[in-house]
């Protein structure tokens, strides 16, 4: 980089302070001449190309002892400094960095880790697929899982309660806190429409989820029975033809 | 001292152009993230708001992944913004550099309405191509995962070719290449749907883990490292040997510290040991950096060219140090993480993290390039108003992580510890006065920490427009 011209301006000032053509590009800052505080030095750098840069530092000229002089240097300006205007690195012909360490390598890092992922990948995918113990666990799985047939005598309000609802309105409808309303005891349950209504469709908003989907008439019958006669309620069962007419 | 890094011409070079683009758009995805992250803490208050319309797991999504993305958006933008300045030379590919981020800014708005017109529905081959992954945090369908790998490939061949056309490697492009090679292969770990939940989860926490602890931390390390010489004067020399030795510490700790996610997840059981152990390290280098920012500003007793940019390194330092590293250490050795895990102490430290280590980052960058950007160079740069923003972040981000914490604590004493992670328990310590009341804390700092994010991006658009204390000369 040539450079043809180094110009350098104090705080706000519009005039140089001063202007170097050659070097050593140098400028001599006197803190006599300087009031005390913060002061801004913005250096401007002129190339042979026509272009330009700048740059600034921040220094402080005070009387004290225990403080450092922000860029200019470790030191307080009390006395006179010369200031370098341009670092010696700059002036240096550049070496240019290796490629093989700072293209080659990276590519084939980047390749590396990629692809340990993907093996990774594909190894816990055969994992799955290929172990015969994880195969015989998941035929004997199989095995004992429930099917969909439905319970032979029609529905049992009881066990549909314990499966579905207790969870959260407790095994003998005591409810839980504010969030889970208790069962035994709520005058809500006098209306069947009401109730029927809330098992099917769950209640928007809150975290009594809709059952209809998954329920059939007669099951969901059953269990507003269960829950409307039981733990002390006396509000009488509902039939299937009644949960048929709220679909 | 050492100047070179920070010559400026009159005219800012396209890719410092670019950047500004880049913290636009990161300011902008910023709110984004504190709009959904709002209506999240009211719908924990009262579940029927925007029921059926904006599902709770919908806001999260966004809230995270619009968090993950202005966040390394800002970083790269940072990057381009010093890159050319490191090297003295436009950044070679820079048209591709263009071309890739305005699809990255299409792309990232499509996902966005995807995601927020299909909250429902199938998971399946299409669905996982075009609509969500699947994967906690990063979401992003499969084809938005390709751009990504495309654009952060593209950065990296800028960074390169760059130093190598401009015959100039530093310390801090060393780093910032190897770190930028981790960062890209890792986030294709991400990528692979494997039916076997242990070993998509033990993937999976290759981008989660060692993108945020690991990678991330090294890419703050070097842009830091670049501010602090441009914000302080630093010799070049401090600043490299501190960066070879943070990130010998990142590195060191954080790999094998990616064992503390592996704790309970059907992995080997010896990576309690390990995760324990290397994980409780982690903090180490961020004390180094605490360190190494207070020295800095002390010797230089505050006196910058740009005040509001050195505040907000300040604070990154200490977040860092308290949010990673104090609340992450809180509940990283297993015999905590038995209890805590998956509770909102989790929550609690992801938002002090976050907010400490790159929120803080990112506003040191965009403060630096608010100060160049301007027709006159404002020096030193200074408002009324940016003390308020960054006071009121700093003071509502608190405020949230403290109702996080004592949530947290409720939830890990009474669901967990007490009660043995029943549904009994768990609705239990939903339903305790701790729990429940410190939503309406949380929100209200929320909305305190909206008012803040107004200030500061008036605060962006005013700054350093007056040229009061303009040096003339500078870019006129």
């Amino acid at each position: 980089m040539d450079i043809v011209r180094v110009e350098v301006f104090l705080d706000e000032a519009s005039e140089p302070l001063a202007v170097v053509t050659e070097p050593p590009f140098r400028v001599r800052l006197d803190p006599a001449e300087l009031g005390e505080g913060v002061h801004a030095l913005t250096v401007v750098t002129y190339y042979k190309d026509g272009s330009s840069d700048h740059h600034n530092y921040v220094f402080d000229v005070t009387r004290k002892d225990s403080v450092f002089a922000g860029h200019i240097s470790q030191a307080p300006l009390r006395s006179p400094v010369e200031v370098d205007l341009v670092e010696a690195v700059e002036i240096e012909d550049p070496k240019p960095p290796n490629a093989t360490i700072y293209a080659l390598l990276p590519l084939v890092l980047f390749l590396g880790i990629a692809l340990v992922a993907w093996w990774i990948a594909v190894r816990a995918e055969s994992a799955v697929t290929d172990q015969p113990e994880v195969q015989t666990i998941a035929r004997s799985v199989a095995k004992v899982a429930p099917t969909a047939a439905a319970p032979a005598g029609g529905a049992d309000g009881a066990t549909i309660y314990a499966s579905n609802c207790a969870s959260c309105h407790g095994a003998n409808g005591e409810g839980m806190g504010q969030v889970f309303p208790a069962l035994a005891g709520n005058d809500k349950l006098a209306d069947a429409n009401f109730v029927i209504d809330v098992v099917l469709n769950g209640q928007p908003g809150t975290s009594m989820p809709a059952f209809g989907g998954q329920l059939s008439d007669e099951e969901v019958a059953a269990v507003v029975s269960y829950i409307r006669t039981s733990w002390g309620n006396a509000y009488g069962p509902v039939t299937a033809a009644e949960v048929a007419a709220q679909r | 001292m050492s100047v070179f890094a920070l010559r400026q011409p009159k005219e800012l070079y396209e890719s410092q152009k670019l950047a500004i683009w880049y913290f636009i758009v990161a300011i902008l995805l910023f709110g984004v993230q504190i709009t959904f992250g709002l209506f999240m803490a009211y719908q924990y208050i009262d579940p029927e708001f925007l029921y059926g319309k904006l599902s709770f797991m919908t806001n999260r999504t966004l809230h995270v992944n619009s968090m993950i993305v202005w966040l390394l958006v800002g970083l790269m933008g940072g990057v381009y913004w010093f890159l050319p300045l490191e090297t003295g030379r436009e950044v070679v590919g820079i048209k591709l550099a263009k071309f890739i981020w305005w699809v990255i800014v299409a792309g990232v708005t499509v996902v966005v309405l995807v995601y927020l017109f299909v909250q429902v529905g199938p998971g399946n081959a299409f669905t996982l191509w075009f609509i969500n992954e699947g994967r906690e945090y990063i979401e992003a369908p499969r084809w938005a995962d390709f751009a990504i790998v495309a654009w952060v490939a593209i950065f990296l061949y800028n960074v390169i070719a760059t130093a190598l056309a401009a015959r100039r490697i530093t310390g801090l492009l060393g780093v910032l290449i190897f770190d930028l090679v981790a960062l890209g292969a890792l986030y294709s770990a991400g990528m692979h749907y494997t039916v076997n939940v242990t070993m998509d989860q033990y993937l999976w926490w290759w981008v989660v883990h060692l993108w945020v602890e690991a990678t991330w931390e090294v890419l703050v390390g070097v842009v830091m490292g670049w501010s602090l010489m441009y914000l302080l004067g630093t010799p070049r020399k401090l600043i490299e040997t501190w960066l070879f030795l943070e990130v010998a510490l990142v590195f060191g700790t954080g790999i094998l510290g990616l064992g503390h996610h592996y704790f309970w997840i059907g992995t080997p059981e010896y990576w309690i040991g390990l995760g324990g152990f290397f994980s409780a390290l982690e903090p180490l280098p961020l004390v180094a950096m605490v360190v190494h920012a207070v020295y800095d500003s002390g010797a230089h007793r505050l006196y910058t060219v740009n005040k509001p940019a050195l505040f907000w390194a300040i604070a990154q330092a200490f977040g860092n140090f308290i949010g990673a590293g104090v609340w992450g250490f809180m509940q990283t050795l297993p015999q905590i993480n038995m209890y805590s895990h998956g509770t909102q102490l989790a929550a609690a430290h992801g938002h002090f993290a976050f907010f400490g280590a790159y929120v803080g980052t990112v506003m040191t960058l965009v403060y630096i390039a608010a100060q160049n950007a301007r027709k006159h160079v404002q020096i030193p740069l200074d408002s009324k108003l940016w003390g308020w923003a960054y006071g009121l972040l700093i003071f509502s981000i608190i405020g949230v992580v403290a109702s996080f914490t004592i949530s947290g604590f409720a939830q890990t004493m009474i669901e967990r510890a007490e009660l043995g992670s029943t549904w009994n328990a768990f609705i239990r310590a939903y339903t305790h006065p701790w729990y429940a009341n410190t939503h309406w804390w949380r929100f209200w700092m929320g909305m305190l920490f909206l008012t803040a994010y107004l200030i500061l991006v008036w605060d962006l658009v005013t700054i350093g427009r007056k040229p009061a204390a303009a040096v003339e000369g500078a870019h006129d």
